[in-house]
């Protein structure tokens, strides 16, 4: 959603980026001062307005947590307050963004907790990274039967479905998404995106229920999204 | 020995003729009984018919309360899934900030039927077993009953930003908690197994589990009657061992098989009991022979281990899970024989 817009900003203003404050930020986040993290927030829009704030801070603090969480020196509780910094700069901009003439899509894309999974941090994490990655993404919240899933990938001509499972038995139930693909004759035109604890625990679970890749992160979905959305046919 | 012998002497680090026996298998009952889980997981009577076909089928050396927790948060007011081959799962918890907490109604332990049911599922089991095989329940830490309560996005942010909204909802969970575990252990339990969400280095980092793990948990378990045993879910845990094994009543862990043994082992001293076994969903997948050699090689890697018990880690054993690939274990199990003085 904000991909395009992002870049061009970038390359109108340049660098211009403050080490003190995206150190200063970083360490907020790294130590779970949430209350800390958005009073430098509230000082950086004072100080360089609102839509410099994602280019400048957040962009590149996702950046680092998110190489850092790879790395295991983070945990999830860190990502949760990083993703929620930008969450809140997109809800805060949304307006003005989407009326930009400057504003590019990615996607359309679905995310979807599958059928009998009702854990979204993850998710509501995965649209985070994505739509600040310029990702136009529909999510359909948790516990979404497989049907509704497709019906509304065919609706707005999603490319990719992305879909969380946390545990084993409601992984399995990505199967049954892929049979419905395939049975719609939408295999190859629609990819599957499988995230959640048990596929972190277990990658080879991924190809064993049919889905098409996954990351370990959701600061990495963005890059499997456009690997998948150019795999389609 | 008998099972019962057989479990006490390890815990005590005693000689014993052969590793204990412990897979999760309270979900596997219904399975063998074909009984429909929500039947299951509301009658007592059922869940304990279906334990019966569990000793029956395995003998194993323990048997174990329902691992039924969803419907306790929905007694808290969340909305309950039920599936035809799982556990219950919790939809929606009842609350999503800790400014609703005073909305809680905060069920009654003897009188809720999603606690009785477990508390009389154990009571039975144990009137029926105690002599030979004990009983274990399975629950969670007042922490993890707070993420039941407000779903782990809510806790999260309560316990990053408001460590007083963090205390009032400790305030609620932890008398609850005392008086759940104890109520299982006035039913007949040994132990109560204590799945652990919350305390994962993949959600948290240490510095937070310090924080929250060592106040909270020390002063709830400090109340209880009987000892618990810290469950790792499935996930990592080796990296915060070390805050648990100075928490009062805590008698051992059940681990992944994911990370090694004999660091995990290192970490919690020889008192405490380790617990660990092939992933309950490599117990699904793989061949009765392989399971048979990782079992196996899991025993020469504890071969002086003298409070080491066979189990499966992750969660409960799968619905689908062929019996013979359980009964490999056991059968390992029963070859190998006991540990051996270095």
């Amino acid at each position: 959603m904000f991909g395009g817009l992002i870049n061009r900003i970038v390359q109108q203003l340049g660098s211009g980026c403050e080490m003190d404050e995206k150190d200063i930020l970083t360490d907020h986040i790294i130590k779970l001062r949430l209350n800390d993290a958005q009073a430098i927030i509230e000082q950086w829009i004072k100080s360089n307005g609102g839509q410099s704030l994602f280019i400048d801070l957040i962009e590149p603090i996702l950046a680092d947590i998110g190489e850092r969480y790879n790395n295991r020196q983070i945990s999830l509780a860190q990502i949760y307050i990083a993703a929620k910094i930008a969450r809140d700069w997109i809800s805060r901009y949304e307006k003005e963004l989407e009326t930009n003439e400057l504003n590019a899509t990615k996607g359309p894309v679905v995310i979807a907790n599958i059928e009998d999974d009702c854990h979204p941090l993850g998710r509501r994490l995965v649209c985070s990274f994505l739509r600040v990655s310029g990702w136009n993404v529909c999510d359909l919240g948790i516990d979404v039967p497989i049907k509704e899933i497709v019906n509304k990938a065919v609706e707005i001509e999603a490319r990719v479905i992305g879909v969380s499972a946390m545990i084993y038995t409601t992984a399995e139930n990505i199967r049954t998404l892929k049979d419905e693909i395939i049975t719609r004759n939408l295999d190859g035109k629609i990819k599957i995106a499988a995230g959640g604890a048990v596929f972190r625990l277990r990658p080879e679970l991924v190809a064993e229920v049919g889905a098409d890749g996954t990351s370990m992160t959701a600061s990495e979905a963005p890059e499997l999204f456009d690997r998948l959305w150019k795999m389609t046919l | 020995m008998n099972s019962a012998e057989r479990i006490f002497a390890t815990m005590r680090g005693e000689p014993v003729d052969r590793h204990a026996f412990a897979p999760i298998l309270s979900l596997y009952g219904a399975k063998l009984t074909g009984c429909a889980l929500d039947k299951y997981y509301s009658d007592s009577a059922e869940y304990v018919r279906g334990q019966d076909a569990v000793y029956e089928t395995f003998e194993p050396d323990m048997l174990l309360g329902s691992f039924c927790l969803a419907p306790i948060g929905g007694s808290f007011g969340g909305k309950v899934k039920l599936y035809s081959k799982d556990a219950p799962n919790l939809v929606r918890p009842a609350i999503s900030s800790p400014r609703q907490i005073t909305e809680i109604k905060v069920p009654d332990v003897d009188r809720d039927p999603a606690i009785t049911y477990i508390t009389e599922g154990i009571r039975l089991l144990a009137g029926k077993y105690k002599s030979k095989v004990p009983v274990a329940g399975i629950a969670l830490s007042p922490i993890d009953i707070a993420i039941m309560i407000m779903g782990m996005d809510g806790w999260l942010e309560t316990v990053m930003t408001d460590e007083n909204a963090a205390k009032r909802v400790l305030d609620i969970t932890t008398p609850f908690f005392v008086q759940w575990l104890n109520a299982m252990f006035d039913a007949g339990a040994f132990t109560v197994f204590l799945p652990t969400v919350f305390f994962n280095p993949i959600f948290i980092p240490k510095s937070l589990a310090v924080k929250y793990a060592l106040p909270a948990l020390s002063e709830a378990f400090a109340q209880l009657n009987g000892p618990v045993i810290i469950h790792d879910t499935g996930a990592p845990i080796l990296e915060f061992l070390d805050i648990f094994y100075k928490i009062p009543n805590v008698a051992g862990f059940a681990v992944n098989n994911k990370e090694p043994l004999e660091l995990l082992r290192e970490k919690i001293s020889d008192n405490k009991v380790l617990a660990c076994g092939i992933d309950c969903y490599e117990v699904k997948q793989l061949s009765p022979l392989e399971i048979y050699h990782r079992t196996i090689k899991m025993l020469d890697n504890r071969k002086y281990d003298r409070r080491f018990i066979v189990s499966s880690s992750g969660a409960d054993i799968n619905f689908d899970t062929p019996i013979e690939n359980i009964t490999a274990i056991k059968k390992a199990v029963e070859e190998y024989g006991g540990w051996t003085i270095r």
